[in-house]
């Protein structure tokens, strides 16, 4: 008699802590957030890929007066069960793109579901800090896909999981595991004033954008120029895009934040171009398409974009300050002095 | 338990009583350059009273301003529950010649019987100022006057080689911003038990800590809003919750994760979050309640208060509740009006957005705002616009709110009955209340 052999089984008992520690009434069945976590892995409408935020919360008013600024669509109610879950999905998900997120309302034996934003002000502050806090009276958990087959759960309580579905080693670095640390590196000589919120904005455009890119190198140059290995052969901004300047002022009313919105689409363009983008330390985007020569190609095993991350690596500490590299399936790796 | 009684300034005899004519008086006018001196006597000398006057008011608002300037054009935004104000603003442009006089009693700049004079010359300077041509031809400032008016310019703020913040303003500010206070520390217990106006300073100077200062002395501002502010919750009246509950929706907007980390752990100790406005829209209505203060405080704000009455308008009928306080205080600026009258083109308009306050609203606002609104109830000090505040209460059927503040109570039934010097009394009760015995009105 053959036997199924699936993921399942043992994705049920590795939820189940979590699960208990969440304190949300409906992930007393581990198998809703099952569902809900390889539902998200691969999740498609219409045979578009989408990869939405889902936030399951005891208190969803509580957690709206948290969020000035914030927008609230409730969009239904359903059952707290699996069935409830996929009808939450299969209805909010196509309107969770951009700011928008989706909820999910724990009433017990029923859901309530909807989408929500938080402040629409580029710089504002990550939605996560405020919802996924020990403090809060509320409980809540988020529920994200980070790469196809890699999805993250996190709760207010601290519990933090990477659940990859596929045939990777379980000490894997997850996809954007290194994002804080580019996002450091880049902002690492920009003044204390405006730090927190420049940091705030990058952190968000380049998850976004790096959900969506197909793979990128990122550069941090020591100097404020693009170093002699990169600019050779490249697309050299005349004028580098100051994100610090912009996100300045932006904070003190000086500038709308369209300005600041409009640079962040161009850098999501640069994102999807060939080729390696340049920043320095004061968040300033200095060029990008660049192209390096391979000087170990021999010692490293695997595409030009790999063999590429091997020779900026090898100048940091020198010319450059970080190297970062996101591969076509959505994993990273980073370098920085 | 000692209190925390309002600051006052060292006392000077700045100007000796033996000086009794221009050039003496002027010669103490430590603050004022020789030209300046000159062209001020020589007014005086020859009978221009109320050209030299002018003259002399305007150098002594200006070096005033400019000392509450060097306490942080922020905080002082922050006092006057201004949302648009920061740090980049110029004072001249935020501040109306009452709000300087009444910040400069309220930090010690100046002592209350100075500030009296110095109110007193601005009205003078606005009476003449009002006047038509040809009533102005027939009514002169009288040299007595002026004397009088010279003198507490050069005593209360030109006298001075430097006109200084009191330090004891210094120190307590300088508490809550370089050391973190713990939760039994005496200087709570001393805070509690003081009048109103200093826990509406001490959540100023928090919230204006907590939006301008990095590294340590944010770490220490913050620490204290987690001590003070649920110390001092239950007290606060709706004005300075909301300010707590603004500052949190402002850093939030301003991408500041220390500071959302610091209010949001301190509101929620207070279940504070009713307070967080759902938006920043209702800085708008408080930036057109702003415009009115400022026409009505100005000069020839008879004339200057109908336009930014009907912008607020034009904002429409609903004013969201966290700009409620600020609007309605603007509004009854206008038609209580001031010792010389009211602007009768803004009382339409203004009459037509007071329509539409609901009972509850009425209650709200005396419960909640009036007993710490000094610019309201320091109106009730003067004959007309009491007379009026009496009129508005019977027009608004005010007797009939639910009161929760006894004093409000008290003042409200004495309107009723058109009992005028209980409404003085009062009003002068609930000055007292919210200074301490010692800022006498």
């Amino acid at each position: 008699m053959p036997v199924n052999i699936t993921f399942r089984s043992k994705l049920i008992g590795d939820v189940h802590s979590f699960c208990k520690n969440s304190k949300l009434g409906i992930l007393n069945d581990q198998l809703n957030l099952v569902e809900l976590i390889v539902l998200l892995s691969r999740y498609q409408e219409e045979g578009v890929d989408l990869s939405p935020r889902v936030y399951i919360t005891s208190d969803v008013q509580a957690m709206a007066k948290m969020l000035p600024g914030g927008e609230q669509y409730k969009l239904g109610n359903s059952s707290a069960d699996q069935k409830g879950i996929k009808q939450a999905l299969k209805k909010c998900a196509p309107l969770a793109t951009g700011d928008w997120m989706i909820y999910i309302a724990d009433r017990g034996e029923a859901i309530e579901y909807g989408v929500f934003k938080g402040e629409s002000n580029p710089i504002s502050v990550s939605i996560d800090s405020i919802i996924l806090s020990k403090e809060n009276e509320f409980h809540a958990v988020r529920v994200s896909q980070l790469a196809k087959d890699c999805v993250e759960t996190s709760s207010s309580h601290g519990d933090r999981h990477y659940i990859f579905l596929n045939h990777r080693d379980e000490d894997s670095p997850p996809p954007l595991q290194f994002l804080e640390h580019l996002v450091g590196a880049i902002t690492s000589e920009v003044g204390e004033e405006h730090r927190e919120a420049l940091k705030s904005y990058l952190n968000k455009l380049l998850y976004d954008a790096l959900r969506q890119s197909h793979g990128c190198l990122i550069a941090v140059s020591v100097n404020e120029k693009v170093p002699a290995l990169l600019s050779a052969d490249g697309v050299i901004l005349e004028r580098p895009i100051d994100f610090s300047e912009l996100v300045s002022e932006v904070a003190s009313k000086r500038t709308d934040s369209a300005q600041l919105d409009s640079k962040g689409t161009l850098l999501k363009g640069m994102l999807n171009s060939d080729g390696i983008i340049v920043f320095n330390r004061r968040a300033q985007l200095l060029g990008f398409n660049c192209f390096v020569k391979a000087t170990n190609a021999d010692e490293v095993v695997g595409g030009a974009r790999k063999r590429a991350f091997a020779t900026l690596t090898s100048t940091v500490g020198t010319a450059l300050h970080a190297a970062f590299m996101q591969s076509q399936d959505g994993w990273s790796e980073f370098k920085g002095a | 338990m000692t209190t925390i009684a309002l600051w006052q300034p060292a006392a000077n005899e700045l100007v000796p009583a033996t000086a009794n004519n221009a050039l003496a008086i002027t010669a103490c006018a430590l603050q004022l350059g020789k030209k300046d001196k000159g062209q001020i006597v020589a007014a005086f000398e020859s009978g221009h009273f109320e050209m030299g006057v002018t003259y002399l008011w305007g150098r002594t608002i200006n070096a005033l301003k400019k000392e509450l300037s060097n306490v942080g054009v922020g905080l002082i935004g922050e006092m006057l529950g201004r949302t648009d104000v920061d740090e980049s603003d110029d004072i001249n442009d935020i501040l109306t010649e009452r709000e300087a006089i009444r910040l400069a009693e309220e930090l010690g700049v100046i002592s209350s019987t100075d500030g009296m004079r110095l109110r007193h010359t601005y009205e003078l300077i606005t009476h003449f100022s009002q006047m038509d041509s040809d009533e102005g031809d027939q009514q002169n400032l009288n040299q007595h006057e002026a004397l009088a008016s010279l003198q507490a310019c050069v005593a209360g703020v030109l006298g001075r080689p430097k006109i200084e913040v009191a330090t004891k303003f210094i120190e307590f500010r300088s508490a809550l911003e370089a050391k973190s206070i713990a939760e039994d520390d005496p200087y709570v217990e001393m805070l509690k038990g003081s009048p109103y106006f200093f826990y509406k300073l001490t959540i100023s100077v928090l919230m204006n800590a907590a939006k301008k200062n990095v590294g340590a002395n944010l770490e220490h501002a913050l620490a204290n809003v987690n001590t003070l502010v649920p110390a001092l919750w239950d007290n606060l009246r709706h004005t300075e919750r909301w300010q707590v509950g603004h500052a949190y929706a402002e850093a939030y907007a301003d991408g500041k994760t220390t500071v959302v980390g610091g209010l949001k752990s301190a509101l929620l100790k207070v279940k504070g979050f009713d307070f967080v406005p759902e938006n920043l829209r209702s800085d708008t209505f408080v930036k057109a309640a702003d415009a009115i203060i400022k026409a009505h405080e100005g000069l020839n704000n008879f004339y200057n208060e109908a336009a930014p009455v009907k912008a607020l308008t034009k904002l429409g009928s609903t004013i969201p509740t966290p700009a409620f306080p600020a609007c309605l205080s603007a509004l009854l600026c206008v038609t209580l009006g001031n010792g010389y009258g009211v602007a009768w083109s803004a009382q339409v308009d203004a009459n037509s957005i007071l329509e539409s306050v609901t009972m509850e609203r009425w209650a709200y606002y005396l419960n909640n705002v009036l007993p710490s609104d000094t610019r309201i109830f320091g109106k009730l000090f003067s004959q007309k616009p009491r007379t009026r505040f009496i009129e508005l209460v019977a027009q608004r059927n005010l007797g009939q709110v639910d009161f929760k503040n006894k004093t409000v109570q008290q003042l409200i039934e004495a309107a009723v009955k058109s009992n005028d010097a209980k409404v003085e009394s009062l009003a002068r009760k609930m000055h007292e209340e919210y200074y301490g015995k010692l800022g006498k009105a």
